[in-house]
């Protein structure tokens, strides 16, 4: 018997996943309906005080592309975190109501605050502040008097936001006009197509400094998966890692999907995926998710932006389509 | 028990006394636990016993400060639980769980190295140390043949042993174990138990156990602890408790009582219906 540590095996795993990432970074803004000269929109000449190239790539693709690599790790991490905290393979960033709570927040600017087409959008503050709305209430519900929060009883409270939420939901969107309508089942698909650089630099900073203080704590949340008194009995602060793990994956899921829309299964399906090969230890589940996460969301926007263009579809329709199977075929295996 | 220092503060070899311990779940009605007070020395073999549902579990959990009690204190060489940092407390006493609900396949050396928690911080990495450790005990409880599988699918005596390991691995001087042999059969039931022996006479380990099988349960710990409805019938040695109208009354069954003569231990034999 070799017992190994488990640091050298996190550098071949992760290191595999990393460079799938990087390479869908790479070819990404290679792929659109229009072919483009990498080497002229990086050191190319202004024709007539212009380079479409340029433009293309960093106007167009480059800040979608970033967006989707943030978003997608955001919410595999996310995704990976509520499984760990729940002790449920089946969790996903939406199961304690953040999506809704978002929905519901947007709806609302769309409705009721109107949105210009061009210029500032209050879509994506109304709908982060929506999603905190829904954690506030998970939150407030459910903690007892010891500030424990029982995995169950999670899970029940997060589904009842989410049913109340969807509801009001669609009251809203039942008495919106035709154009408003539009907009609301547009933004429930969930999309990455509102890009520019500064939403971009809203929501990394949230994202990227949650996934690295979930890493910091991941061998409590190691502990935490296998049991919450075994836990405990070995000296995890389980308040304390509870608290955290929660409020940084739902704050990731909020920022995400306040501008990203709810994008499905992603947050279910990424970190599965990633669990069959590098087992469930987080310290390797949660940085190798973040790379496959960003790797799949580039993917599945790369053939949402190419498959009908010029138009483009949804990128929670592509994500959805893939995922539905999968998860058909994972309750199969499990039965 | 028999020391004339009553004063605990001054008493060096008490490990853990419980004092007017009770305990109540939220939102139920009665108490799980109800003011039970007693004491353990270094290297006792301290065996629980008592009907299902009559608190067995709810008390090591007291006693491994999973729980904190609703009336009453536990001190841990003469300190309440509480005042210990968690991680200190783990380095001196582990818990063993009746079951573990493990939902995520973790292989078993990753389950024994979780032991290891207690005297690492932050994000790190296992140790050369903690792989020989977890090495170690891993050889001791027979479970090295179970390297690279999944927790979740080995049978339910080696997740027990693979549990047992994992506790060691925290390097604990009292190990508190709920029902550890369950789902052993007599082989590992026995070895199982002559590790604890081991590790209790050679280490000086304080072993805290709650058990079902009484004949076993008489033959291992130096004393008994009864509980039932939550409250403690008796505490002594194994003979004293195991005797026929005790454990006629507290478990409601007809048995007799015989003496094995090799040991001189008691023996409990049910007594059927029709005889
Ligand atoms: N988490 C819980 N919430 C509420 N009540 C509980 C809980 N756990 C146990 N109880 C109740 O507390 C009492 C004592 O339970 P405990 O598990 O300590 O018994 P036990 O002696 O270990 O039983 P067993 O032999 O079946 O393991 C029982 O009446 C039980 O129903
Ligand atoms: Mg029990």
């Amino acid at each position: 018997m070799i017992l190994e540590s488990t640091g050298k095996k996190i550098f071949i795993s992760l290191g595999l996943f990393f460079a799938l990432f990087l390479s869908t970074l790479v070819v990404a803004p290679m792929i659109g309906p229009v072919d483009i000269d990498l080497s002229n929109a990086l050191f190319g000449e202004n024709v007539d005080s212009r380079n479409v190239d340029a433009e293309i790539f960093f106007l167009a693709r480059l800040p979608r592309i970033l967006l989707a690599a943030i978003a997608g790790a955001g919410l595999a991490v996310a995704g990976a975190i509520f499984q760990a905290l729940l002790r449920n393979d089946l969790a996903a960033p939406f199961t304690l109501g953040v999506s809704s709570g978002a929905s519901l927040g947007a709806v609302i600017a769309i409705r009721f605050l109107g949105v210009s087409p061009q210029g500032f959008s209050l879509v994506p503050i109304a709908a982060f502040l929506g999603s905190l709305l829904a954690i506030g209430l998970v939150f407030g519900i459910v903690p007892n008097r010891r500030g424990e929060l029982p995995a169950p009883v999670m899970i029940l409270a997060g589904v009842t936001v989410n049913f109340f939420f969807a509801a009001l939901v669609m009251f809203i969107h039942y008495i919106s006009d035709i154009s408003q309508s539009f907009q609301i089942v547009r933004w429930l698909m969930g999309g990455l197509d509102v890009t520019d650089y500064s939403t971009l630099l809203c929501i990394s900073p949230l994202v990227l400094i949650g996934i690295a203080c979930l890493i910091f704590f991941s061998r409590d949340l190691n502990l935490l998966s296998a049991g919450i008194e075994s836990a405990q009995s070995r000296g995890v602060d389980i308040i304390l890692v509870q608290r955290v793990g929660f409020i940084c994956a739902s704050l990731i899921t909020g920022a995400v999907v306040s501008v990203c829309g709810p994008i499905t299964f992603l947050g279910l399906i990424v970190p599965h995926i990633v669990r069959l090969i590098v087992g469930p230890d987080n310290r390797i589940l949660i940085p190798a998710s973040m790379f496959f996460g960003a790797a799949f969301l580039i993917m599945c926007d790369t053939v949402a932006r190419t498959i009908i263009a010029p138009a483009e579809i949804p990128v929670g329709i592509i994500t959805a389509m893939l995922g539905g199977p999968f998860f058909v075929w994972l309750l199969r295996k499990k039965l | 028990m028999n020391n004339p220092n009553n004063n605990p503060s001054e008493n060096e070899s008490l490990i853990l006394e419980s004092k007017n311990v009770s305990f109540h779940y939220t939102h139920e009605k009665e108490e799980a636990i109800t003011n039970v007070s007693f004491k353990i020395e270094q290297g006792d073999f301290l065996g629980i016993i008592g009907p299902n549902g009559s608190g067995k579990s709810t008390l090591l959990k007291l006693t491994a400060g999973i729980l904190a009690p609703s009336k009453g204190k536990v001190f841990y060489k003469n300190q309440p639980i509480p005042d210990y940092k968690k991680k200190d407390f783990a380095k001196l006493a582990a818990w063993i769980p009746q079951e573990a609900g493990m939902v995520f396949p973790f292989r078993t050396e990753e389950v024994v190295l979780m032991g290891r928690y207690p005297y690492k911080s932050g994000f790190s990495f296992e140790t050369e140390e903690d792989l020989k450790i977890a090495s170690e005990v891993m050889e001791l409880t027979g479970t090295k043949f179970l390297f690279g599988k999944k927790f979740t699918e080995i049978s339910g005596g080696e997740k027990q042993r693979v549990l047992i390991a994992s506790a060691l691995a925290q390097k604990p001087e009292t190990l508190i174990l709920d029902e550890p042999i369950s789902f052993l059969d007599i082989k590992y039931q026995i070895e199982i138990l002559e590790i604890l022996r081991k590790l209790n006479q050679k280490h000086s380990v304080t072993v805290i156990i709650a058990l079902h099988d009484l004949n076993l349960a008489s033959k291992y710990c130096s004393r008994l602890l009864l509980l039932k409805n939550g409250k403690m019938v008796r505490e002594g040695s194994p003979n004293a408790i195991l005797e026929q109208s005790i454990i006629e009354s507290v478990y409601e069954t007809q048995i007799k009582t015989l003496i094995d003569e090799e040991d001189g231990s008691s023996i409990i034999l049910p007594r059927t219906k029709n005889n």
